[in-house]
């Protein structure tokens, strides 16, 4: 821990405080950064002074749980540190007198954290390899026959419209490929979503775009709401769109034609909530069961790879958000994607100021 | 146009049956570009319903569907008289499924994906296989109708004859006149449409194999 007094001089500076930061160091704040390595969580970006917690909290300001890191020459290969920081007030109008910063060392914790998520995931990634193979050998059998009998017709009967049938065809298939690559890209990838400021509005409207003609091939009907005021609000803008996609394409195949499909938006102080609604046949009780699992799908055969509510899932949980299904047997099935409106920023800033 | 297509009367149809509407497309296209009249449907119920598989010469059958899956469906067309030989389409290879479906008479079974040639070989030779098989049984049908038209003293002198008996042998053993025996041989050649007892015994062993077969 440390201590500083109002001028953010260090009053304190105790024995964990200096194997972390490599010993004290007699310079101002202005200086800490050089001085001590202090990065922000990403590990790359210097902290501005300004952000330190301690000095927040000499401002006034109650910082919880904030994550630094720290690269200086007692550790070269940097360290993760958690930090909560509080102001020090005296006297009857609670003058704030200095402040207190309680470092924790995190690095273990991270890299546990992380190595369990690479081995979550190469399971899963394990799980899938199969069922991708699967899921491509449909479409790359229509591919190859559908080669096969462009050429044969291209000798038999060179300029038969029936060539460009198959190219047509074949076309279609290899998207499907593309598509179910591009689903499997979209779980093997690592990082977490990168938050800026997102149109929620935006967000609807492109993915309305992007399964438009889905919609007309099978006579259904896709209709958007959109938000009047839309809130600030933070995400990682394709893929949730990409999320919505996936639900309405599953909305879309929920009959084999005429479903009407509604794509939507609700804001609240706190989240932003997308729904897709739609009027297909509603989803029985041990189907909403396994609906998240991978690989489980009600349409085989009929390009259900049985992966896109999972990347529903993981995308929404990325965000710190939910997935909710809400279900009737021929009524109809909306899902709903809950997020919160602000990314919990990392470090996780409390703004509220109020002394704890 | 390629010139087989519409000049073989009453050809032989290929039907295929599987719920993924490209596959199901890229098999009309294969087939079709070699000459082959090719009929689709996305379920077991719409061939069941929509479809007289005597006009079929070779059905594809997928083995994953919604509903009845292919294997299924081949036991329910098997069991008709004059029904196609079956190739079933699967996306696994899974050997026990693999013999089962052998055992169950099925023709052959396929690999997703899978080269194109070896499907357009394997659908034309289960297609000549029932032209063989439908050709043959409506033969030993007719020699059947035949053999039925027989009185059945002619019967006993076909049986004798078949056995390598001479006329001589035939009129002792039934205890008639050779004039009798030479009288119902030729009556007798004359209904099954022969001229001489090698060929009788021919049709008649060959219409044994099939009944017993």
């Amino acid at each position: 821990m440390t201590a500083i007094d109002a001028k953010g001089r260090i009053l304190i500076f105790n024995q964990e405080a200096e194997r972390l930061t490599g010993g004290f160091q007699d310079v101002g704040p202005e200086f800490w950064q050089q001085a001590y390595g202090v990065f922000e969580a990403d590990e790359t970006t210097p902290l501005e002074t300004s952000s330190m917690p301690i000095l927040r909290a000499l401002k006034g300001e109650t910082v919880r749980d904030a994550d630094l890191f720290l690269r200086n020459p007692a550790h070269p290969g940097g360290i993760h540190v958690r930090v909560t920081a509080t102001p020090m007030r005296e006297g009857a109008d609670g003058a704030i007198s200095g402040a207190v910063a309680v470092f924790f060392d995190i690095t273990e914790h991270r890299r546990s954290a992380h190595f369990l998520r690479q081995v979550e995931r190469l399971s899963m990634l394990g799980k899938m390899a199969g069922a991708i193979a699967h899921e491509l050998n449909n479409p790359l059998a229509a591919v190859l026959a559908s080669t096969e009998a462009a050429r044969n017709v291209q000798k038999s009967d060179p300029g038969s419209e029936l060539i460009e049938d198959c190219l047509k065809n074949v076309m279609r298939s290899a998207q499907r490929c593309s598509d179910i690559v591009h689903n499997v890209l979209a779980f093997s990838r690592e990082e977490a979503p990168v938050r800026s400021p997102a149109d929620p509005n935006a967000i609807i409207s492109k993915a309305a775009d992007r399964v438009a003609r889905l919609a007309t091939e099978r006579n259904s009907v896709l209709s958007v709401e959109k938000l009047e005021s839309p809130p600030d609000f933070h995400a990682h803008a394709l893929q949730i769109e990409q999320a919505i996609i996936n639900l309405a394409r599953n909305a879309i195949f929920s009959k084999p034609e005429g479903v009407v499909v509604k794509i939507g938006a609700e804001a609240t102080e706190e989240t932003m909530r997308f729904y897709v609604r739609d009027t297909g046949p509603g989803m029985a009780a041990q189907v909403v069961e396994h609906a998240f699992d991978p690989f489980f799908t009600t349409r085989h055969g009929d390009g259900g790879s049985g992966l896109g509510l999972g990347i529903v899932k993981a995308i929404v949980e990325s965000h710190g958000g939910h997935v909710r299904i809400e279900t009737k047997l021929g009524e109809g099935s909306t899902v709903w994607i809950e997020l919160p409106l602000a990314a919990p920023a990392s470090p996780t800033l409390d703004k509220s100021g109020k002394n704890a | 146009m390629p010139e087989e297509t519409s000049s073989i009367p009453n050809q032989p149809e290929v039907v295929v049956v599987d719920d993924d509407p490209e596959i199901r497309t890229s098999i009309e296209q294969l087939l079709g570009s070699v000459g082959l009249v090719v009929k689709t449907f996305p379920s077991a119920n719409a061939l069941v319903e929509g479809y007289d598989l005597r006009h079929a010469g070779c059905a594809i059958l997928d083995v994953r569907m919604p509903g009845t899956g292919g294997l299924q469906l081949h036991q329910l067309i098997a069991k008709r008289a004059g029904s196609p030989p079956t190739i079933i389409l699967t996306a696994h290879a899974d050997v026990s499924m693999a013999v089962e479906a052998m055992k169950n008479g099925v023709f052959d079974f396929i690999e997703k994906p899978f080269a194109p040639q070896k499907l357009i070989q394997r659908v034309q030779d289960a297609i000549v296989n029932h032209v063989k098989t439908q050709s043959a049984l409506k033969e030993s049908r007719e020699v059947g109708e035949k053999l039925d038209s027989l009185s059945p003293r002619e019967r006993e002198i076909m049986a004798l004859l078949v056995d390598g008996k001479t006329t001589k042998e035939i009129g002792f053993e039934l205890g008639i006149s050779d004039t009798t025996v030479d009288f119902h041989r030729h009556n007798l050649f004359h209904k099954m449409g022969v001229d001489n007892s090698v060929c009788l015994t021919r049709l008649y062993d060959q219409h044994q194999d099939l009944v017993k077969s």
